[in-house]
């Protein structure tokens, strides 16, 4: 190192401004001639010089200087770096160590339970969140929150005459005095006085009256921020709860329809369902679709008549943009509903040869799988001869394969025309699914494809299974199936092996589906439903699957009804009458709106078309159901079973007593399992238990 | 005279008024420098380094000899899959052995110089003091005073029984 015209070593005094800020850590003194000298010693001399003149301080000095040297190798960082820094340390703990740093002091509570940190830990579970929830939660309830918090601050301060009563609370002051930086230019959120004098001045307006925030717990909100935010500590500990519920096997159970309204219910078994975080959709046999609010657990609208047989598998998206419900049926049509008016938009009378027994629809594709052991794919946009992802591959449109179509020899694609029929399966085809531009599919003839939806080519077969398989879920990655040998298999998209077999049912698994919410690698969670009449959840415990709970249809079904009878005036939590009567507005107005607009279809003339929702009380013409025509049950296993000569055999007594309830579908989300089988009631199971915080959180959840 | 391009090295003025020569492309791991570098083109005064003073600043630039040949991280790398990992290559521990007092000084002077690898490693490095740490060897640790009572303490402790393996 050179000597520089700026260097003033021997100066024995600064004029750098700066040297004044850096006393923070100890510098003191550095600058003198003598500490200049001492500097360019070798440590060890330095340490040797220092320890003689400190041996030779009187004993209370040395004292105090021990204690001191001692002080400062222990600093607390929260005191003294910026707070983003702090918080990013803090970002890098485990859970348990940041609950401990909770203890640690007020001022590392407020740090270590800041919702930032809560929300990466949140998402490092892979657990999902209900963004829509979150981005309205935000927008509509915390705004309104701060302008409470607002007033009552003004009020109190008026009262008071002072802001001393503040300070009993950890407020922005105790966060803003340790930044030492200086520098620290984002705030994470941590508000300055100035924003919060400007809001003020806006909301005084407001008025006491209308306080929707009050419905919220108060958990949900962070309790000593100036502005509100989400509490994201809150929302990681009910989730974690809510786990420890499935674990524990802490649930309330409840069945649709609401046991005020059976006649809201459907006249036969239930083959299908599906739903979302507001609806459930279900299939019956008794050839209707209905739409549920699934809060209150009533229907929404007339149910939606038009296939000639059972219907045996439904998807729906109730999204403003799609606003669809498509069915397939044992009448081997496909019919495509709005969701919101429940009008038939469109019926492909013969989809398939037979029965459709699943179908999958993403934004681009419709794929239907059938009895006929074929799977198809469908184009659910118009596609014009320019489009770039035109189905050059369709060996439909293009039977001889070429590696060039020209445009002029394009033809407008309609929507919802068959691209692709995928052979290759020897029996009924019973399932499958899409992922990304993936389907699996799985087959009575016991084998599990895995195809290119858009080539239309076979990419993988993996056998396994000792007899025909029902059902199948798919993540890119891994295959889980249930199947007429009575076990659930896990299987590895990449080398084709099979990873786990899950053994416990008694007869054909019929439904499953697999969670990957709380694992960073795969599967954790399994639900499955069988013919033997119960559900069961499989756990993964590090690399193994662990049984967990068995559910039991009929038992749960009894307990539902019992339920509602100890309590007949209870009314099911959530939403607010407020809430309910916006989502029927909306519903309506969205009805009108499709109405009036162009409409292929045209509804089923038994059906009047009645967007409102329905009286407690169903026109009698709904529900007299004509005869079902085919597809009994024995013949939709028999689909199923076709490779397997003796089916029915291993088929318990029915547990539930009454009516039989073999299990067809299930779906679970975080907080609950819904079922449907041989009743006509569906079952759910809510692992929220009725906890109240855990009801509140629940809606976080996806 | 050297153009812009070639310049070799640069001046570093600490806030005790040291000047080190260092190589550009050692000092060009700060993107405060690197900036500043870029937008005044050459620049043959020492550059005042307002906040760190002589021995922070030769530590720094320890660090930054030594991973001048680190490929530059990507501007919009997950943040998350950054944050999952606290490992600390060996060199990297070595040199962050220091003193409390010494090892703010260093992580204030990456957030200030904007060296944001020296920054992810030291807080790590503190990350990596308080993991597994009971609140009273926390409290030690950093000389911090427990200034909740003893009943507030229990009920907080009691709260985080949530957490808790079922």
């Amino acid at each position: 190192m050179q000597p520089d015209t700026v260097f003033r070593m021997d100066e024995g005094y600064s004029e750098s401004p700066n040297v004044e800020e850096d006393t923070s850590f100890a510098r003191q003194g550095s600058d003198t001639a003598f500490s200049n000298w001492l500097m360019q010693l070798p440590p060890r001399f330095r340490e040797d010089f220092l320890f003689n003149q400190v041996k030779m301080l009187p004993y209370t000095q040395k004292a105090s200087l021990i204690r001191k040297l001692v002080d400062s190798q222990h600093i607390d960082f929260i005191q003294h770096l910026p707070v983003e820094i702090s918080l990013q340390i803090l970002s890098y703990i485990d859970l348990p160590t940041l609950l401990n740093a909770a203890v640690v002091s007020k001022t590392w509570r407020r740090f270590a339970l800041e919702p930032h940190l809560w929300r990466r830990l949140f998402i490092r579970e892979n657990w999902v969140i209900n963004q829509q929830e979150v981005e309205w939660f935000e927008r509509e309830v915390l705004p309104q929150k701060a302008a409470e918090q607002e007033q009552k601050r003004l009020a109190s301060e008026e009262y008071d005459g002072s802001r001393v009563a503040k300070k009993m609370k950890w407020t922005d002051e105790d966060l803003d005095t340790p930044m030492v930086g200086g520098e620290s230019s984002s705030n994470h959120g941590w508000d300055k006085e100035s924003e919060r004098r400007e809001e003020s001045q806006s909301v005084t307006v407001f008025s006491e009256g209308r306080t929707a925030t009050n419905e919220y717990a108060p958990s949900l909100i962070t309790a000593n921020d100036r502005r509100p935010r989400l509490n994201w500590y809150f929302l990681y500990k009910m989730r974690k709860l809510l786990e420890d519920n499935w674990k524990l096997s802490n649930y309330t159970t409840f069945m649709i329809p609401h046991p005020d309204h059976y006649k809201e219910g459907h006249s036969d078994s239930i083959y299908t369902l599906q739903f979302s975080s507001r609806y459930l959709v279900s299939g019956s046999k008794d050839r209707t679709i209905r739409i549920w609010d699934l809060r209150t657990r009533r229907l929404l609208q007339a149910p939606l008549e038009g296939h000639h047989g059972s219907v045996l598998c439904v998807q729906f998206d109730e999204s403003e943009d799609e606003d669809v419900i498509i069915s397939g049926s044992s009448d081997a049509s496909v019919i495509v509903w709005r969701f919101s008016t429940g009008e038939l938009i469109k019926r492909i009378p013969s989809a398939h040869k037979e029965s459709v027994l699943n179908l999958k629809f993403t934004k681009e594709y419709l794929v239907t799988c059938s009895k006929d052991r074929m799977i198809k794919v469908w184009n659910r946009q118009r596609i014009l001869p320019n489009d770039p992802n035109y189905p050059v591959d369709s060996k439909v449109l293009y039977p001889q394969k070429r590696l060039h179509i020209p445009i002029e020899e394009r033809r407008v694609i309609e929507p919802y025309t068959c691209l692709q029929v995928l052979r290759g399966h020897v029996a009924a085809v019973n399932a499958i699914q899409i992922h990304g531009d993936e389907i699996a599919s799985g087959s009575g003839d016991r084998i599990l494809k895995v195809w290119n939806i858009k080539t239309g080519e076979c990419l993988r077969s993996l056998p396994g299974h000792d007899k025909g398989i029902a059902c199948v879920q798919y993540d890119g990655e891994t295959i889980v199936s249930g199947s007429s040998d009575q076990t659930v298999r896990v299987f590895s998209r990449t080398n084709g092996a099979e990873s786990a077999q899950l053994i416990g049912h008694g007869d054909l698994v019929r439904t499953v589906q697999a969670s990957t919410q709380g694992n960073q690698d795969g599967p954790s969670k399994i639900v499955s439903g069988s013919y033997d009449e119960t559900i069961r959840i499989w756990r993964k415990v590090g690399k193994d699957w662990a049984p967990g709970a068995t559910l039991i249809f009929g038992r749960a079904l009894a307990q539902a009804r019992e339920r509602a009878l100890l309590a007949p005036t209870r009314q099911p939590p959530l939403p607010s009458v407020e809430q309910q009567n916006e989502i029927l507005a909306a519903l309506s107005r969205r009805a009108m709106n499709t109405t009036n607009s162009q409409s292929n279809g045209s509804r089923s003339a038994s059906n009047p078309l009645s967007p409102s929702p329905i009286p407690d009380v169903l026109p009698s013409t709904s529900t007299v159901i004509p005869a079902p025509v085919q597809a009994t049950l024995e013949q939709e296993a028999a689909a199923i079973a076709t490779q397997q000569t003796n089916s029915v055999a291993a088929a318990p007594a029915p547990i539930g007593g009454g009516r039989a309830c073999r299990v067809f579908k299930l779906q679970f989300d975080p907080r609950m399992i819904v079922c449907c089988s041989q009743d006509t009631k569906m079952v759910g199971w809510d692992f929220a238990n009725d906890e109240p915080d855990l009801l509140e959180a629940s809606r976080f959840f996806k | 005279m050297a153009t812009p391009s070639t310049q070799a090295t640069v001046k570093l003025q600490s806030n005790d008024n040291v000047v080190i020569e260092v190589e550009r492309a050692i000092a060009e791991r700060s993107v405060l420098i690197k900036n500043m570098l870029e937008d005044c083109g050459e620049v043959t005064d020492a550059i005042p380094i307002s906040n760190v003073n002589e021995s922070i600043l030769r530590k720094v630039i320890e660090w930054c000899e030594h991973h001048k040949n680190d490929p530059v991280a990507a501007e919009n790398e997950n943040d998350d899959s950054r944050k999952k990992t606290t490992d600390i290559d060996e060199w990297d521990q070595k040199f962050m052995n220091v003193d409390q007092e010494m090892l703010f000084e260093i992580i204030l002077a990456a957030n200030f110089l904007d060296i944001k690898p020296l920054l992810d490693t030291g807080c790590k490095t503190v990350a990596n003091m308080i993991k597994g740490k009971s609140p009273e060897e926390i409290r030690k640790l950093f000389n911090i005073q427990n200034d909740f009572t003893p009943e507030e303490e229990e009920q907080i402790r009691r709260e985080n029984e949530w957490a808790e393996d079922r």
